[in-house]
C-alpha cells in the first residue's frame, strides 16, 4: 500500500512539473531531437561494424563493441554523475512519517531506476544485441548471458553513481579528478597503442559473448554488494545533518569594497554575488574554460572548418562567453532580492550601467586570458580577436542586458549549475545565432577585404560603447515599466 | 512623513486582494495591521513600497505618489522579508552596502550602528562574520530590521517584525521603535500577528479583513480585547 502511495506521489509530481507549460511547445521542439537521438542510437547499433572502425586483431562486430565497452561505461557513469539527480533529494518529505525508513530507501531505489541513463543506452544495445550477438556463433544461451551482463553493468553504474554522489555531493572536485585521470589514462593509453583497457574489456565481455557465466556471477556480486552498500550509505544519508558552511570575511582591498559612489558599490555587489554563489561561480570557471579549452580547439583547425563564420564564432566566444551565458540572467540572479533592491533608494540607470560594466570588464579578461592562445596557435587571428573584444563590450554585452530584462524566471544562484536551466530557456540559446549573425556576415560578404570587416565590427562595438550612457537610459526606463512583472516572477517559487 | 492611500485596489484575476478607498497616516504615528492570513497586509505594504502595480489608485508618501516618483526612497525604510537580504555578503557588509546606498560615511554607519549593539546577534558584531545566509531564522531578521532603521528613515514599513524573534529582543526592539519615533518623528506601518505587541507600540489599529479595512482603531486599554474578540469570532 505505502509503495502504491509513493507511487501516486511520484506520478502526480511528473505531471504536475508540467502544469503552466506550453506541452506543444515543448512537444514540437523536443519530439524531433528525440527521434533523431533514437534514430542515431539504433542505426549505431544496427550498422556497428559499418560506422565504427575495426582494429586488427579483433574479430566481428561484438569483439569490437566489448573491446570498447568498459570505456564506454565509464563514459556514462561520468555522465550519470553531472546529470543524474540522486535518490536521495526525493526522500527527505516521508522522513517525519510513519514509514520505515528502509522501506523507504527501497523504494527510491527502485524508482530512480527509472531514468532516461538507464533507457537511452537500450536503444542501442537492444538493435545491436539483436542483429550480431543473437546470431552470433555461441548461440543463442550466450546471447543472453552477453544481454544480462549489459544490462547488470547499466545497474552497476547506476547505483555506483548513487554511492558516489552520496558521498560526494557537495565536493565533486575529488571525483572531478579521479574520472579525469582515468580518462587521462585512457587517452594515454590510446595515443600509445597500447590499449590496455581495451584488452581489459575484452578480456571481461568476450566470455560473456560465449555463454561463460564466470564473469557475470563476478558482475553479479558486484552490484549486489554494491546495492547493499548504497542502501546502508543512503539510509545513513537521511541521518546526516548538512552543517552550513560559514565562510569568515576577509579582508578585502578597498576597490572591492562598499563606498559611497552608487555606481561602484553595484558593481562590487555584482562581483561580490557572482563569487559567492555556486552557480554564478561556476558560470564564472566555465566561461574561463571555454575562453580558453574550447577556443583552443577551434583555433587549432579554424580554417578547416567553416573559414569566415569560425572566426566569428572563436572571437564571439573567446571574449564574449561569459557576456553570453551569465548576461541574460543579470537580473534573475538577483531574484532572491530583488525587492529589496527596488525599495532602497538605487537609481535603475545606475543599476543597468553598473551591469553593463561587468559585462564590459568579463570581455576584457577573457579576452587577456585568451590571448597568448590566439598568439600561439592562429596569429593571423589576432585582430579578429581585437575586433571581438570590442564588438562583445560593447554590442553583445548592451544586447544580452536588454534580453536580461525580459526574464522573469526565479533562479537559486546558490545552487550548483551541472544540469541546472533554472531560469533558461530555448530562446536564451537562440539568442546566439543574432548575435553572431551581422560580423559573420560582415566577414562572409567582405571576403576579400577581411581587415575593413574587423574595423566595421569593432566600430560597431566601439560606438555601442560610446552609447552606454543613453542606452542605459533607455534600459533603465523600459526596466522601470517592467520591474513589477520581474519582481512578481522573482517571487513566486 | 505621512502616508495617504486612495481608491487603492489590487485584484489578482477575480479575486480582490485589497480594496482600500482611504487611509491616511499622519507624520510620527504608528499604524499597526493586522488580520488572518490573505488579508492583504503584505499586499498593502508593498503598494506602499511600490513592490507592485495597483490596479487602481494610489499611495502618496508626502504628496508623492510612489508609482509615479523615487524621491521618498530616501526617507524610507523598510523589512518586509528575507528578499530583502543580499545574503552572499557579511551582515557589515550588508550594512555598508546600505549606508553606501544613503550615502553615509563608514564612520556614520559606525556611529548609527552603536545603538543597536545590544539587539544585533553576536555574529553581527565580530570582525570575522558569516554570511547572512549562513544566520538562522530570527538573527537574518534582526540584520534585516537593523538595516531598515539604520538609515534613521521618516518612515519606517515593517512586516512580522516580532515574528522569529526571541522574548528579549522583541522587547528590545519595541523600546527601538519608540527611540526611532522619539528621535526623527518616524511614521510606522507595522503589520503583525501579535496583537499583545502591535496594540502595545501602535497608537492606531487598522484591521483588514478580506482585502478590505475592517476596523481602523485608536489604541486603547480595551483594543487588545476587541481584537481578541473579533478574532475569536471570525476564526
Amino acid at each position: 500500500m505505502i509503495y502504491l502511495a509513493l507511487l501516486r506521489n511520484q506520478w502526480k509530481s511528473f505531471v504536475r512539473s508540467f502544469k503552466g507549460k506550453r506541452l506543444w511547445l515543448i512537444g514540437l521542439g523536443l519530439f524531433p531531437v528525440v527521434l533523431y537521438a533514437v534514430l542515431v542510437l539504433v542505426t549505431l547499433g544496427l550498422f556497428f561494424d559499418k560506422i565504427v572502425w575495426t582494429p586488427q586483431g579483433v574479430s566481428g562486430a561484438t569483439g569490437l563493441l566489448n573491446a570498447h565497452l568498459a570505456s564506454l561505461f565509464l563514459g556514462m557513469l561520468v555522465l550519470r554523475f553531472f546529470f543524474q539527480r540522486p535518490p536521495r533529494m526525493e526522500i527527505p518529505p516521508y522522513l517525519h512519517l510513519p514509514i520505515e525508513r528502509s522501506r523507504l530507501v527501497q523504494y527510491f531505489q527502485a524508482a530512480s531506476l527509472v531514468s532516461l541513463h538507464n533507457v537511452y543506452p537500450l536503444f542501442f544495445f537492444i538493435p545491436f544485441w539483436a542483429h550480431y550477438v543473437v546470431g552470433g556463433p555461441s548461440g543463442s544461451a550466450a546471447a543472453f548471458v552477453w544481454l544480462a551482463a549489459v544490462f547488470g553493468c547499466l545497474l552497476l553504474s547506476h547505483i555506483i553513481n548513487t554511492l558516489i554522489r552520496l558521498a560526494l555531493d557537495r565536493y565533486p572536485k575529488p571525483f572531478m579528478i579521479v574520472a579525469l585521470a582515468l580518462i587521462g589514462f585512457q587517452m594515454i593509453d590510446q595515443a600509445l597503442g597500447k590499449h590496455l583497457v581495451n584488452q581489459a574489456s575484452s578480456l571481461f565481455f568476450d566470455p560473456l559473448a560465449r555463454g561463460d557465466l564466470r564473469p557475470l556471477l563476478l558482475l553479479g556480486t558486484l552490484t549486489l554488494a554494491a546495492y547493499v552498500v548504497s542502501s546502508r550509505a543512503l539510509l545513513h544519508s537521511l541521518r546526516t545533518e548538512r552543517v552550513a558552511a560559514t565562510r569568515r570575511q576577509r579582508v578585502l582591498p578597498g576597490i572591492l569594497t562598499f563606498g559611497r559612489s552608487p555606481i561602484h558599490n553595484l558593481i562590487v555587489m555584482e562581483m561580490m554575488m557572482m563569487w559567492r554563489n555556486k552557480r554564478t561561480k561556476q558560470y564564472v570557471l566555465i566561461s574561463i574554460g571555454v575562453s580558453t579549452a574550447y577556443t583552443a580547439l577551434l583555433l587549432s583547425d579554424y580554417n578547416a572548418i567553416f573559414g569566415n563564420l569560425m572566426a566569428a564564432a572563436v572571437g564571439l566566444f573567446a571574449s564574449g562567453v561569459f557576456a553570453l551565458n551569465y548576461g541574460q540572467l543579470m537580473f534573475s540572479w538577483e531574484s532572491r532580492y530583488f525587492d529589496g533592491l527596488l525599495a532602497r533608494k538605487i537609481d535603475l540607470q545606475h543599476v543597468v550601467l553598473a551591469k553593463f560594466m561587468v559585462l564590459m570588464g568579463s570581455c576584457l579578461v577573457l579576452f587577456v586570458i585568451s590571448l597568448p592562445l590566439f598568439f600561439w596557435l592562429a596569429p593571423d587571428l589576432l585582430m579578429t580577436h581585437v575586433a571581438f573584444l570590442f564588438y562583445n563590450a560593447g554590442v553583445t554585452s548592451m544586447l544580452m542586458l536588454a534580453l536580461a530584462v525580459f526574464n522573469r524566471k526565479r533562479v537559486n544562484a546558490a545552487e550548483g549549475s551541472f544540469f541546472n536551466y533554472q531560469g533558461f530557456s530555448l530562446m536564451h540559446w537562440l539568442w546566439i545565432f543574432p548575435t553572431i549573425l551581422p560580423p559573420a556576415l560582415l566577414l562572409f560578404f567582405m571576403e576579400s577585404t577581411p581587415q575593413t570587416a574587423l574595423s566595421v565590427i569593432a566600430m560597431l562595438g566601439l560606438i555601442s560603447m560610446l552609447l552606454a550612457w543613453p542606452w542605459s537610459r533607455v534600459l533603465a526606463r523600459f526596466l522601470a515599466r517592467r520591474k513589477y512583472l520581474m519582481a512578481a516572477g522573482f517571487r513566486s517559487f | 512623513m505621512n502616508v495617504k492611500v486612495f481608491h487603492l485596489v489590487k485584484r489578482y484575476g477575480q479575486h480582490f486582494a485589497l480594496h482600500v478607498p482611504e487611509l491616511r497616516v499622519a507624520t510620527g504615528e504608528a499604524l499597526g495591521l493586522v488580520g488572518n492570513n490573505g488579508a492583504g497586509k503584505t499586499t498593502f505594504l508593498r503598494l506602499t513600497l511600490d513592490l507592485i502595480r495597483p490596479d487602481d489608485g494610489h499611495v502618496l508618501v508626502d504628496g508623492q505618489n510612489v508609482a509615479q516618483e523615487t524621491g521618498w526612497k530616501a526617507h524610507v525604510g523598510s523589512y518586509l522579508d528575507e528578499s530583502f537580504l543580499l545574503d552572499f555578503l557579511t551582515p557589515g557588509e550588508y550594512f555598508s552596502f546600505i549606508g553606501g546606498v544613503y550615502e553615509m560615511s563608514a564612520s556614520q554607519i559606525e556611529a548609527a550602528l552603536a545603538r543597536y549593539r545590544t539587539f544585533l546577534p553576536e555574529q553581527a558584531l565580530r570582525r570575522t562574520q558569516p554570511f547572512i545566509r549562513d544566520l538562522s531564522m530570527g538573527n537574518k531578521k534582526k540584520v534585516g530590521l537593523v538595516a531598515a532603521m539604520l538609515t534613521e528613515p521618516r518612515l519606517l514599513v515593517l512586516d512580522e517584525p516580532f515574528a522569529n524573534l526571541d522574548p528579549g529582543s522583541q522587547i528590545r526592539l519595541k523600546t527601538l521603535l519608540q527611540d526611532l519615533r522619539q528621535e526623527h518623528a518616524t511614521t510606522m506601518l507595522i503589520s503583525s500577528h501579535n496583537l499583545g505587541h502591535v496594540t502595545d507600540f501602535c497608537e492606531r489599529i487598522t484591521l483588514l479583513d478580506d482585502g478590505q479595512i475592517a476596523r481602523d482603531i485608536t489604541t486603547s486599554d480595551a483594543t487588545l480585547h476587541e481584537l481578541k474578540h473579533y478574532f475569536a469570532a471570525t476564526g
